[in-house]
Order: structure tokens, then C-alpha cells, then sequence
């Protein structure tokens, strides 16, 4: 297939998202207030725990950069990704995965990530000044490699969570109406926003490996703080997550006949 | 109170319904500004619209798009308040919403499901019996009967999503009849379904105006439907009843010629002023409009321009004459 | 006509309860998803307290409150805003205003049969979280206690079935609802105490939240069975009840309104 096709498709998707949000500006706007909202909701928590935990400064200074990650890293999720696992449930019971099934660019792009919602971007503009504020504030002094490692982190680690997340979605293959899983990946990636010292230590590992809603909040903002040679897992994280939804979406696609009526 | 046989089921008078917009200006400072100050857009839907519908009678409510025949409906239903005029239906005013009145009337949406989806329509029609406050041996006996004429008996217990969509019609009629219903409106009740299925719909209707003695006020844009079903139509346009009678009337009054279809063995030989007037039907036919000339005089000259086979009178068909009516002057204010 | 409209309810009922035990994965994977943020509150707030946090309330406190939370939320949710402003827009509602039946039983059915069985697939998923955590968790014995938590729990859940039908009614008027039914879902989350306890807000919050109408939807209710002092609930019970009352009107108000402008201008 091929990759530049793809790419422009996608373009193309996201300037027919943005000039959608345009034509209805208060809407648009309404939902971008709505998105930071949901955002400032999740990471409250977070500042009121953490603000218990005065006792030591480096809690409060990784909380404030996890939070900031976190709402970079669900933003670009909930702005590209998001949208199309949540219904893909519907999709495959409606029958429309049989449009995007013979359309001639993958199915799996067509039926997941055409779904865009620019508005969701409005997180990522908060993070970067969560961000941008926390590093004033605590007045950071990292190295360049430690900051190359957390971007590396943050983006393995997105794509891994979105890919837990359609391992999840694709479940609609084998049980139907599997809908609300969507909202399971969704609240256990409101974990990944908590210092990952504050969890049990089994659930330590699992937010790294197995279910990884660490890996695009708290572990991106260890790596800036306290780099560690993890960097090399990076890509196997990237390839081992992939490949298991690659796996998981073919499999799916040989059970699929499209809707009964 | 039960509604007297000799009374009409629905009374109108000088019905009227008039809408207002507010037009949102564009753009997000517009809307704003929208907070404020609204520009208001008034349009009359309905207009001093008189109709009287007696007990038992199937009436075909007929109308180009946006000609207020939904509007009237409506009303009809109880959906919407007429802005001037008076209406009773069933000796009710559909506006209260009355539980007597709703008890009385039924509506078939062919584009919206009464049926509940998931469930078999047993279940629907078991909502529906303790909506209506149908009694337990009535209820078995009307579904009974209703499975029978609708020919769903079988497929009661199948959940409406597995159902075909003529199935799914039928089953609709089904639980809209299961009350009884004075008065059935039934809105495109065969949009969508296949020419089979549309004979089957339309033979139902007929069966329960008889059988019930339903009236049924019917809209559709097929007008095989109106042909089939209805003894009279009302013509709605711009808002008003631009025509009320039956059928013959309504061709009277399109006055469409018929035409006259002519089959010879072999080319015909015709002069130049039928050759012009004339077009072709078939290898060897030709169609020309019937005037005012006799017939008998027609297939006298007919006979001479070849050696003619066959003679037919042929009627404008409805959808030619409903073309006529509608695109008559009488544009909506 | 009170009579015929249980017997619609019932029927209802019944129809809710066969399509639930239709789709069996639905209801696991919702309840799961419910679980999940009280269980990371859980986890953290403990986590932290095993830290050194100092929180103003008893580590019993927060976790008998995050054990209860999901129960509460679950019977005190409502989700008809959605579907209610859908049929409006779509004239749906047609086919329900030609019926001799109130519009929102239907929606009160669905409500109920729901939480029914969201409550028998949770239950057992509450009960594992709680055997970990059993010797942190302080129920009361006294039966008068689990009444009034019964009771603030069913004014709970009438005040956010009323705030359902109010945003959703907001459709006869607008064409989108959704990103107010977001800020409302948004204020219920953060206000209510379904995901931080309320007593553990800033203290300078306290006159605020005391005040506002969510947290009688899930923090209250907890509070029946947690708060000892029988005078702060007395006057809990009264305050939720008039906001019960008021968001019933405004219901009201805002659905008579709705349907009146429907029945002037049409779908």
C-alpha cells in the first residue's frame, strides 16, 4: 500500500475536520472550553494530592510536569485516535467497516483514524503551559539527552496506549456490543497521570507494560528527571505493541461479515 | 364519549399555521450579536384550509414538497397548534393531547419506528395493550386476527431488527391497529419498500378501512398508493386546499387529453400535420393527443394512413396529472 | 389513569430487563469502567497517605468513600440527556407524543432497569475491591442509617434524572446539546465527589461546596453513612431536598416550555 497516499488522505481528513470546526465556530469553541475543562477535571485531583504531599518538593514538581505531559499526550490521542476507537463498536455493528473495507488505502486507517476532532487539541496547548509554567517554577535544569528521552517516552508511549486501547476496541470483533470498554481504556489512562511512586508496586509494572497508561504520562516525566538507560526498550515497546494490534485487528477482520440487515 | 357516526371525524375550518424563524447570523461574533437582536422570518405554512372528513373514509392528503401538507398532519395529530382557524378531530382538539383523543387516533411514520428494535413485536404490542388499556382476552383476540390479516403470525416472536422491511411495515400497522384506532394517519407507509411489498401495504390498508371501518388519512408521493386506496384526495399547495374531490374529478380538472395509441403492421403513412402532432409509440405505433374530434372520425382518417391493428384510448396517468396540479400558478407568500 | 401508567411502567420495566440480558458484555465493560477511577483514587490517595501525605480526613475515611463511590455514581447516573435531544431533533419524539403516555416513562424505565442490573454486575466487582482493603473500611450497623442512605441516594438520582431532561430539552431550542451536556457532565464530575472526596478540597472551597447542587448527588449520600453528626445531616437532608425539588421544576418549566414552542414551531 502505499504510504504516501495514505499520508495525504490523512491530510486531507484533518483540513476537512478543521473547516468543519470553522463552519461551526460556536460550537467548536464550546467544545474546545469543554475539553480543557475535562482535562483541568482530571488533573485537579492530582493538585489536591499532591498538595498533601508538601513534604517533599520533588512530589509536587513531577506531579505539575506528569499532568503537563499527560495533557499532550491525550490530547494528540483524543484528537487523532480517540474518536474512531470509540465507535468502532457501532461502526462494525452498523456494517460501515464494509466502506472503509473497500476503500483502496488500509482498513484499519480508514476505519480508526479518519475520525478527527481538532478541538481536542486545546488539552495540548494547556499541557505546554503547564508545562512551560513548571519548568519556570522549579527552575529545571536538564540535559538534552534526558529531554530527547522523555519525548521519545512520551510518543512510544502514546502509541502504545492507543494501542492497548484498540487491542480493547477490537474486542468488538468477538463480543458484541463491547461499546463501554472504550470508556475502561479511557478512565485507566487517567492513571498514568498520578506519580507512579504513589501505586502499589505490582500496579507499577503493570502501568509500564501491560496496560501502559504510564508510558504517556509519569515514566516520559522520570525519564526528564531521572534519565535511566530504558531508552533502548523504546523501540521494542514500539514494535511489540504494534505488532500485537496488528495481530489482533487481522484475526478480527477474518471473523467480520459485515452487518446482518 | 364516542364520536357519532354521522358526525365527520376531522372539522376544519380556516385552519392556519404560521412559523417564525430567527435567523442566526454567521460567525461567532454573529451569534453573539444573535444574543441581542434576532432577525425574525414569518411563514405561513397553512392558510385558511377547510376539510371535512366523515367516518370510514380513506382520504389521500396529496402536495409538492414544502407545500404544508406534513404541517397539516401535524395538526391533524395533534404535533403541532394551529395558529388560527378551528379543528376537531374525533370530537376532540388535537392541540389538548387528551388521553381520550390519543387513544382514539394512530399514526404509521414510514420513516420512524413505533416498533421498539431489539424486542420482538409481542413485546411492543404488549406495551401497548397496558398503554391503551386493552383488556387481556381482547388483546389475544385482536392480535390473533391482526396476525392473521397482516400475515406476521410467524414472525411475532422475532426481534424487529431481524425482520425484512415489508415485515416491519406490517408489524407497524399491527401495533398502531391493535387499539382500534377511529383514525389512522398513515404518513409514505410504503417508502422504501420493494413493488411487492408495496401491493401488500396498500391491500392491508383497504382490508382494515373495511374490515374496521378505520378512516385513513394517507400522504404519499407514490401515487400507485393513491390510486389503490384512496376514494378522494385533498391537493394541498401553498398552503392551501387548491383541490377536494375523487379521482375523476382531479383529472377533470388537471384537463390532460387523453391520447389515442394506434398500432399499425407496417410504417404508417402519415400526413405532415399528424406527423407533427404525433410521437412515436413502438416501431409501428404513433400517440396522439384525443381533441375534440370524434372518435369515430378519428379511426375513420386513422384507417386511412396504414393498415391499423390496434386502437387504445390511453387516461393521463395520476403522476402526469398530479405534475399538472401542482406546478398550477400559486406560489406560497 | 395513575394505575395505567404503572402498569406502562412495568411493561417497560420488563422490556428494559430482556434487552440488558441481550448484550452480556455491555454492562461488565461499563461496570468496569465505573470501577476503574474510584480504584486509582484508591490507590493513589492511600499511596500517598503510606507516604507521609496528611490529608484532613482518616485513611478510613477515603477508603470506605472510594469503595462506596462507584455504587453511589452508578445509582445516582443518568444518561437520557443524550437520547432525549436526539429524538428532538430527529422528530422521534413524534412518535411518542401520539401515544397516551408521558414521554419520559419510557426513559424512567430504561433508567431503572439499568441501574438494576449495572448494580447486580457491580456489586460483586465493589465487594473484591472492598477484601483487600476490609480492615480500613467503617460502615455503620444502625438500620436507620442505610434508610436515609437509601433515601439520598433515590433524591440523588431524581435530581440528575430532572437535570437530564433540562439539558436535553435544551434541544427545542438548539441544534447541538452535547458540549452542554459535556460541562454538565464536566460540573457533576468535579462537584459531586466522584472523583476526589469533597472533604478533602482546599478548605477555602468548603462554603462553595457546601452550597452547590452536586454534591448532594454523590457526596451526600456517602456522607449519610459516614458523617456522625446527626444535625449536618438533618440539615443535608433538607438543603437536598429542595434542590430535588427545584431541579424537578425546572424540568418542568423547561419541558412544558420546550414542547410548547415544538407544538408552535415543529421539529
Amino acid at each position: 500500500m502505499n504510504g504516501r497516499v495514505v499520508f495525504l488522505v490523512w491530510v486531507k481528513l484533518i483540513r476537512q475536520a478543521v473547516a468543519h470546526d470553522l463552519q461551526f465556530r460556536s460550537q467548536a469553541w464550546l467544545h474546545l472550553l469543554a475539553s480543557v475543562g475535562e482535562l483541568v477535571v482530571g488533573i485537579l485531583p492530582v493538585l489536591v494530592l499532591t498538595g498533601y504531599a508538601d513534604y517533599d518538593p520533588a512530589i509536587a514538581q513531577a506531579s505539575a510536569l506528569t499532568v503537563g505531559t499527560f495533557a499532550v499526550t491525550t490530547g494528540l490521542m483524543d484528537c487523532f485516535v480517540s474518536l474512531g476507537l470509540r465507535r468502532f463498536d457501532l461502526a462494525l455493528r452498523r456494517g460501515e467497516l464494509d466502506l472503509a473495507i473497500i476503500r483502496p488505502v488500509p482498513t484499519v486507517f480508514y476505519a480508526v483514524l479518519r475520525w478527527i476532532e481538532p478541538t481536542e487539541l486545546g488539552k495540548c496547548l494547556t499541557g505546554i503551559a503547564i508545562l512551560v509554567v513548571a519548568t519556570r517554577v522549579y527552575d529545571l535544569d536538564v540535559q538534552p539527552q534526558a529531554v530527547a528521552s522523555m519525548l521519545v517516552w512520551a510518543f512510544v508511549g502514546s502509541v502504545a496506549y492507543c494501542a492497548f486501547w484498540a487491542d480493547l476496541a477490537f474486542l468488538a470483533f468477538w463480543v458484541q456490543s463491547i461499546q463501554p470498554i472504550n470508556d475502561l481504556a479511557a478512565a485507566w489512562r487517567g492513571s498514568g497521570q498520578y506519580p507512579r511512586r504513589f501505586f502499589p508496586r505490582a500496579f507499577q509494572v503493570i502501568l509500564v507494560s501491560f496496560a501502559p497508561a504510564a508510558l504517556s504520562g509519569s515514566y516520559p516525566v522520570e525519564q526528564l528527571l531521572e534519565p535511566t538507560a530504558t531508552l533502548v526498550f523504546a523501540p521494542i515497546v514500539l514494535i511489540a505493541a504494534c505488532s500485537l494490534t496488528a495481530f489482533v485487528w487481522r484475526r478480527g477482520l477474518v471473523r467480520y461479515d459485515g452487518a446482518s440487515t | 364519549m364516542r364520536v357519532r357516526l354521522s358526525e365527520p371525524v376531522i372539522k376544519a375550518q380556516g385552519l392556519g399555521k404560521t412559523y417564525q424563524f430567527h435567523r442566526q447570523p454567521q460567525g461567532l461574533a454573529g451569534a453573539v450579536r444573535g444574543l441581542f437582536h434576532r432577525e425574525a422570518t414569518i411563514v405561513q405554512a397553512v392558510r385558511g384550509l377547510d376539510l371535512s372528513v366523515g367516518r370510514g373514509e380513506v382520504v389521500g392528503l396529496l402536495g409538492p414538497n414544502g407545500a404544508g401538507k406534513t404541517t397539516v398532519v401535524k395538526m391533524l395529530c395533534g404535533l403541532l397548534v394551529p395558529t388560527t382557524g378551528s379543528l376537531e378531530v374525533c370530537g376532540e382538539r388535537p392541540a389538548d393531547r387528551s388521553h381520550t383523543f390519543l387513544s382514539r387516533i394512530s399514526v404509521i411514520f414510514g420513516q420512524k419506528a413505533m416498533l421498539w428494535w431489539d424486542v420482538s413485536t409481542r413485546e411492543s404490542l404488549k406495551i401497548h395493550r397496558s398503554m391503551y388499556g386493552i383488556s387481556r382476552d381482547d388483546f389475544r383476540t385482536t392480535v390473533a386476527r391482526l396476525g392473521d390479516l397482516l400475515g406476521i403470525t410467524d414472525v411475532l416472536d422475532t426481534p424487529v431488527r431481524h425482520l425484512s422491511l415489508g415485515q416491519r411495515m406490517r408489524c407497524e400497522l399491527a401495533l398502531a391497529l391493535l387499539h382500534r384506532p377511529t383514525l389512522l394517519f398513515a404518513d409514505e407507509p410504503t417508502i422504501g419498500l420493494d413493488v411487492q411489498a408495496k401491493v401488500t401495504v396498500r391491500n392491508l390498508l383497504r382490508d382494515i378501512n373495511r374490515t374496521f371501518g378505520t378512516t385513513i388519512v394517507l400522504t404519499s408521493h407514490d401515487m400507485n398508493d393513491v390510486e389503490a386506496l384512496t376514494d378522494r384526495v385533498v391537493v394541498v399547495k401553498a398552503g392551501q386546499a387548491a383541490f377536494d374531490g375523487n379521482l375523476a374529478a382531479l383529472r377533470a380538472h388537471a384537463g390532460i387529453p387523453a391520447e389515442v395509441v394506434l398500432t399499425y403492421r407496417d410504417t404508417p403513412n402519415l400526413p405532415p400535420d399528424v406527423s407533427r402532432k404525433s410521437t412515436k409509440d413502438g416501431p409501428r405505433g404513433i400517440r396522439l393527443r384525443l381533441g375534440d374530434q370524434p372518435v369515430p372520425e378519428l379511426v375513420h382518417a386513422a384507417a386511412r394512413w396504414g393498415e391499423l391493428v390496434d386502437f387504445r384510448i390511453v387516461e393521463a396517468g395520476l403522476d402526469e396529472v398530479m405534475s399538472k396540479v401542482f406546478s398550477e400558478g400559486g406560489e406560497r407568500p | 389513569m395513575t394505575r395505567s401508567t404503572a402498569l406502562v411502567f412495568l411493561a417497560l420495566l420488563r422490556q428494559e430487563a430482556r434487552l440488558i440480558a441481550q448484550y452480556r458484555w455491555w454492562l461488565p465493560a461499563m461496570q468496569a469502567s465505573v470501577v476503574t477511577v474510584p480504584l486509582i483514587s484508591l490507590l493513589v490517595w492511600r499511596g500517598a497517605v503510606a507516604h507521609g501525605a496528611e490529608p484532613p480526613v482518616t485513611r478510613d475515611y477515603l477508603t470506605t468513600y472510594l469503595v462506596l463511590v462507584s455504587v453511589v455514581t452508578t445509582l445516582t447516573s443518568s444518561w437520557t440527556a443524550k437520547f432525549l435531544a436526539e429524538s428532538i431533533r430527529s422528530g422521534r419524539l413524534d412518535a411518542w407524543l401520539v401515544r397516551p403516555c408521558s414521554t419520559h416513562l419510557a426513559a424512567a424505565a430504561n433508567n431503572v432497569a439499568e441501574k438494576v442490573a449495572k448494580l447486580a454486575v457491580l456489586l460483586p466487582l465493589v465487594v473484591v475491591l472492598a477484601i483487600p482493603f476490609h480492615d480500613d473500611l467503617d460502615l455503620p450497623a444502625h438500620p436507620g442509617r442505610w434508610l436515609l442512605f437509601a433515601w439520598a441516594l433515590a433524591m440523588g438520582a431524581a435530581m440528575t434524572f430532572s437535570l437530564d431532561v433540562v439539558v436535553g430539552s435544551l434541544a427545542f431550542w438548539w441544534q447541538d446539546v452535547t458540549a452542554v451536556d459535556r460541562f454538565r457532565h464536566l460540573a457533576t464530575l468535579f462537584l459531586s465527589g466522584a472523583v476526589v472526596p469533597l472533604a478533602v478540597m482546599p478548605a477555602d472551597w468548603g462554603p462553595f461546596l457546601r452550597t452547590q447542587p452536586f454534591g448532594y448527588v454523590v457526596a451526600f449520600p456517602i456522607r449519610t453513612l459516614l458523617e456522625p453528626d446527626a444535625a449536618d445531616l438533618r440539615a443535608g437532608v433538607a438543603a437536598q431536598a429542595a434542590w430535588v425539588v427545584l431541579a424537578l421544576a425546572a424540568a418542568r418549566v423547561v419541558w412544558v416550555r420546550g414542547l410548547r414552542r415544538y407544538h408552535g414551531a415543529g421539529a
